[in-house]
Parts: C-alpha cells; sequence; structure tokens
C-alpha cells in the first residue's frame, strides 16, 4: 500500500518561562493511502502538537526538525511557504476540536466553505458552491442550500462540525486531520459524527489522521492504531492486534481502566494508572513511563528504550526494553 | 436587520427627546432669563417687556412645545447677541466644525488601523514599539502645544501651510492633524488589541488549515472581526471632536460651532447655547446609530437583539 505520509524522528520544542518545553520528543509515523490511523493517548502527551506541526500551523516560536516529514513525496519542512499553502488545505485539511469557534462568526457558511477551492482550484462561485451543497448534504446537514446563506451562530455544535468535515473534504484531500473532532459534543451527536466520518472516510478513499484520547473512539473506528505517552509513540499496531493482545503496559493501564458492562461490578473500584505524567521541560532520562509502571526495572531508569518490532508482525510496534526481551526469548 | 435598525432608530429618537428636554430644562432654571438678558440696569418695566417679548411668561410646558417645535423646523429663535437668527449663526459654522472633525477623523482611521494590524503582526518587535510610542506620544502631548509647534513649522517657518483661517482646503490641514493625531492613539491601540485577540482565535487557525494566503487570512478573516469596537470608538471620538475642538479651533482661528458654544456660553447667550447643545447631541446619536448599524453589518451576531 502507497504511504502518503512518513514521518521520522519528529520533534517539537517550544521554549517556555521554565525552560524548553519538548512537547514532541521523536515520533515515527506514516499513514497508508485511504486508512485511518488513530492516534491516542492523554492529555499533554504532545499528539495535537503533532498534528499542528504536520499542518504547519504552530507559532513561529516552536522548533520543529525531523529526519523525515514527507507528504506523498514531498519534503514539508523544505517547501516555500507559498507551497506549503498549496499542499494545505488542498491535499491535506483538519478538523478541529471547537466547532463552536473554530468557523468565522462574521462570514456565512457558504463563504467560508468555498474560499478554500476557489482559491486552490480557480473554480467559479457558483461551482464552488455546488460542491458545497453537496458536501454538506453528505454530511448530513439538512437544507444545505439555505444553510450557505447562514452564518455560524445560527447553528448547533454538531451542525458546525459537520460544516466542518464538508470543509475539509472540498478539496477531495490525500489526507484529514481530524483532532478531537468529537470531544466538544453531546455523547449521542459522538457516535452520528464518528460513523459520519468514518462513512466519508471510506466512501472517499481519504487518510485520516483520528486524534484522540478515548480508546472507545479507537475501537470503533480505527484501522491502525499508535499510542503515544509523554511526546512519544510508545507502541503501534493494528487496531486488531492492539485491542486483542496490547504490550506496552501504558497501553495495558488504559485499557484496564475502561469499565466493560456486565463485566465491572457495579460499586467495584475502577482501575487507573497510578502517579503522573512527567513534566516534559528540559531531558528525561530512561523510559518516560518508569515511575508509573508495574514491570519496571532499574534498567528502565538508565536506558531510554527504543521502538522494537514484534517478530510475529512487523506492523506491531512497541517501546518498552522489559517486551522487547520477551520478544528476544521467543525468537 | 429591518427590524434592528427600526429599533435603534427608536431609541435614537427617544434619547434625543430626553437631551432636548434636559437642555432646556438646564437653561430654565440656570437663572431669571428675563432679567440676565435686560442687564443689570434694566427697570421692573424693561424687564416685563422682555420677558412678554421672548414668551417667558408663559407655563414651561408650554414654553418648552413651543421651542420644540421651531426647534424641529430648525428655528432656534434670535441671538440675544448678535441681532441675527441663531440658524444662520450655525449654518456659517457647522460646515467649518464638520470640515475639520471629518477630516481629522478621516486622518486619524488611516493612520490607526493600519498601524494596529501592523503591530499586531510584529508584535512584541521594534516595529511594535514604535507605533506605541508613536501612539503614546499622541495621547500625552497637549493639543494645543501640538498645534502651535505645527504652525510654527509648517506655517511660520516653511511656509507651505497657512497658520489661521478657514479660506481654503489647505487652511483645514494642520487642524486637521493635530486633532487627527489627538484621536488616533485610542484607536490604533484598540485596533492592535483587537487584532491580538482575534489573531489567536480557532478561526484564524481554521482560515489558515485552509491554505489561505496570510493576507486573506488577516485582511478577510481577522480584521473585520477585530474593527468592531473602533467602529464604536470612532464614533464617540467624531462626536467629541464636533462639540469639544474648541481648542484647536481657537490656536488655528476656525470660528467653528465650538467656538461659536464657548463665547455663547460667557455672553449668556442662551439662544445659542442651546441649540448648540441640541445640535451636537444629535450629531451624537446619529453618530451612534450609525456606529450600530455598521456594527451590525461586520457582525452578524449582532442584527438579531
Amino acid at each position: 500500500m502507497k504511504r502518503i505520509l512518513e514521518v521520522k524522528n519528529l520533534q517539537v520544542d517550544l521554549p517556555t518561562a521554565n525552560g524548553t518545553l519538548r512537547a514532541v520528543r521523536g515520533i515515527d509515523l506514516h499513514v497508508n493511502q485511504g486508512e485511518m490511523l488513530c492516534i491516542v493517548g492523554e492529555s499533554g502527551c504532545g499528539k495535537s502538537m503533532t498534528s499542528m506541526a504536520l499542518m504547519g500551523l504552530l507559532p513561529k516560536r516552536a522548533a520543529i526538525t525531523a529526519e523525515a516529514m514527507e507528504f506523498d513525496g514531498m519534503d514539508l519542512l523544505s517547501l516555500s511557504k507559498k507551497e506549503r499553502n498549496q499542499v494545505r488545505g488542498m491535499r491535506m485539511s483538519m478538523i478541529f476540536q471547537e466547532p463552536m469557534t473554530s468557523l468565522n462568526p462574521s462570514y456565512t457558511l457558504g463563504n467560508q466553505l468555498c474560499e478554500g477551492i476557489i482559491k486552490h482550484k480557480g473554480l467559479s462561485r457558483e461551482k464552488a458552491k455546488e460542491r458545497a451543497v453537496y458536501l454538506l448534504e453528505r454530511a448530513g446537514v439538512p437544507y444545505p442550500e439555505k444553510r450557505l446563506n447562514q452564518y455560524p451562530h445560527q447553528l448547533s455544535g454538531g451542525l458546525r462540525q459537520r460544516v466542518m468535515i464538508a470543509m475539509a473534504l472540498m478539496c477531495e484531500p490525500d489526507l484529514i486531520i481530524a483532532d478531537e473532532p468529537t470531544t466538544a459534543l453531546d455523547v449521542t451527536i459522538q457516535a452520528q459524527i464518528l460513523r459520519l466520518i468514518r462513512e466519508l472516510q471510506q466512501e472517499f478513499g481519504t487518510a485520516v489522521i483520528f486524534i484522540t484520547h478515548d480508546l472507545g473512539v479507537v475501537a470503533r473506528i480505527a484501522d491502525r492504531v499508535a499510542v503515544m505517552y509523554a511526546g512519544q509513540v510508545v507502541e503501534t499496531a493494528s487496531a486488531e492486534a492492539l485491542f486483542a493482545n496490547p504490550l506496552h503496559p501504558y497501553t495495558q493501564g488504559l485499557l484496564n481502566c475502561i469499565p466493560i458492562p456486565g463485566k465491572t461490578k457495579p460499586g467495584s473500584h475502577l482501575a487507573s494508572i497510578p502517579g503522573v505524567v512527567p513534566s516534559l521541560i528540559g531531558e528525561l532520562k530512561g523510559c518516560a513511563f518508569e515511575n508509573r509502571c508495574s514491570v519496571s526495572t532499574s534498567e528502565c531508569r538508565r536506558r531510554t528504550p527504543n521502538l522494537a518490532i514484534k517478530p510475529s508482525s512487523a506492523d506491531h510496534q512497541v517501546r518498552c526494553p522489559e517486551v522487547s526481551l520477551s520478544f528476544q526469548e521467543a525468537v | 436587520m429591518l427590524v434592528f435598525v427600526t429599533r435603534r432608530l427608536l431609541v435614537a429618537l427617544s434619547v434625543a427627546l430626553t437631551v432636548s428636554i434636559v437642555s432646556f430644562l438646564l437653561l430654565h432654571f440656570s437663572g431669571d432669563l428675563a432679567t440676565s438678558i435686560a442687564g443689570p440696569d434694566a427697570t421692573a418695566e424693561q424687564v416685563e417687556k422682555i420677558r412678554v417679548e421672548f414668551g417667558l411668561d408663559q407655563p414651561i410646558v408650554e414654553q418648552y412645545f413651543h421651542w420644540l417645535v421651531s426647534a424641529v423646523q430648525l428655528n432656534f429663535g434670535r441671538s440675544y447677541y448678535f441681532q441675527d437668527s441663531v440658524m444662520s449663526l450655525i449654518s456659517e459654522r457647522l460646515p467649518i466644525t464638520l470640515t475639520l472633525g471629518g477630516l481629522a477623523l478621516g486622518l486619524a482611521i488611516l493612520v490607526a488601523i493600519p498601524l494596529g494590524v501592523i503591530a499586531a503582526i510584529k508584535q512584541n518587535t521594534w516595529i511594535d514599539r514604535l507605533a506605541l510610542s508613536f501612539a503614546v506620544v499622541g495621547q500625552a502631548m497637549p493639543s494645543f502645544w501640538f498645534g502651535l509647534t505645527l504652525i510654527i513649522v509648517f506655517a511660520v517657518n516653511l511656509h507651505w501651510l497657512p497658520a489661521g483661517g478657514n479660506s481654503s482646503w489647505q487652511h483645514f490641514v494642520l487642524p486637521a492633524i493635530c486633532l487627527g493625531y489627538y484621536a488616533m492613539p485610542a484607536m490604533m491601540r484598540l485596533t492592535r488589541t483587537g487584532m491580538l485577540e482575534v489573531l489567536n482565535s480557532d478561526y484564524i487557525r481554521t482560515a489558515r488549515s485552509k491554505g489561505l494566503n496570510e493576507s486573506t487570512v488577516v485582511l478577510k478573516h481577522a480584521l473585520r472581526n477585530a474593527v468592531i469596537p473602533v467602529v464604536a470608538l470612532a464614533a464617540v471620538e467624531l462626536g467629541f471632536m464636533l462639540g469639544g475642538s474648541v481648542i484647536v479651533e481657537s490656536v488655528f482661528s476656525l470660528r467653528g460651532l465650538g467656538q461659536l458654544a464657548w463665547d455663547s456660553i460667557s455672553r449668556n447667550d442662551y439662544p445659542v447655547v442651546q441649540a448648540v447643545v441640541l445640535i451636537i447631541a444629535v450629531f451624537y446619536i446619529a453618530l451612534t446609530f450609525f456606529a450600530d448599524v455598521l456594527n451590525a453589518l461586520l457582525d452578524p451576531r449582532l442584527r438579531v437583539r
């Protein structure tokens, strides 16, 4: 399968008053054409930073370095501003977390839906509007023609997110980055939006990076999963393999935290991972998860682990010395 | 939108009516008008004669309605000091003040908005600091001093522009700069703050994610939202300049409305004072109304209210 996005050793550093915040600490990612990659992790693990770096939306003071950040063979980091704007919006687009504030209050939805495609593909206003109406309809927005002349404040949050989804699809992008697009919505609306994104992704054959902190969401829609912790990918696998056989102690911990209807007794204590996420300011020595891990050894404190490939399945990688030790024993 | 405009119009009219009542009453209770018109040496009969002549013996409500009906017809009676109708005095002075105020405001807007936008984009750079210093100087410098400096440099030394009077457009250049520089800083700072806030908003990130040019992002998506409070401020500033430009008018010997009001107060020329207060108030109200409508055009969320 063709790789649409290839990221090697991506690092994002942000200067703060207390020192350099190393938000992303060497991430390797790839996205195949037409697949849904879920990046999952808790708040502050660098998943949003990664998506912003990919879109080129980080503030200027953020320092981004990578061995490779290639989109369809183009090196995103060396593109000129103009070329970057061409790729962004036309071939890559983004859906944001906050539908209530992500649309400009002063312009009609039609204007905001159409401006990208008019700029990138030189479409006439009429043709652009036709496409907007078609996509609004596909995104489940009732009365799409009428919406073009409406303003964001006239729509509910769920509808606005549907508009954002239609907007992301306007230029038929190869990759959509969805940064927690359902977090700000009601649970019932969340399920609808998830289904919609999955449907449209399969219908249009668009690759999607879906960022979430919710493993339940991952289980429903992901083809592949990357679990992030403290600015690094700690485990990556196909969704099937990850849920059937989670290897990293952090992934196992996360899965244990989810109460299962019928299995978790009412009134029983819910599982949680002890301890807190380490501060991302400055260097981290050893494994970032070491202080919260149930299987850590003194070795974990000394050596920073690398991603190791599971022998039986090349797609399943894990960053844990204890687990990679068991790989070696198995071989 | 029509409902919005009608509602605002009704509010504006009721405010105008209130102002007319207040200004009428204030003047009425400031002392016995007939006595002060007649002067200290007048006999009781003379005062009584004046009282009847000016209708001051009528009940106060009747006096007010009489005055209001003529005021609506732009008839403000005769000046006590000049033997001339108040309207002809005002129609002579008002265009001067309006020209000065309009030019000054135009100049202030033309400088303040681009400068505010640039300062926000280049936040915390030397460009930003320079723009802010320029604003602070404008805010701190007394306008009479700045006016005199302008006269000394451009009229007396360089002979580029006339020092005073109002016979040609050149006469308005220096006063407009002087008054405009006074009005500019507040607008510039408001534009800058507004832009900084808007540029950090989610919808600007959305606009960027669409791959739009930076100029489209800044001028289309950010500026329109940032400039909304500036519109309201500009309206208030213009209203202020119509009534309060006395200092600049006297420095440049422009015989405008402000100067007329000032002189008339010291001369106890009540009909003129009353008329000027009412006219400036009506301008204020009209400006606020236009600012409201303009804001509603800029921000669709305001149209519902």
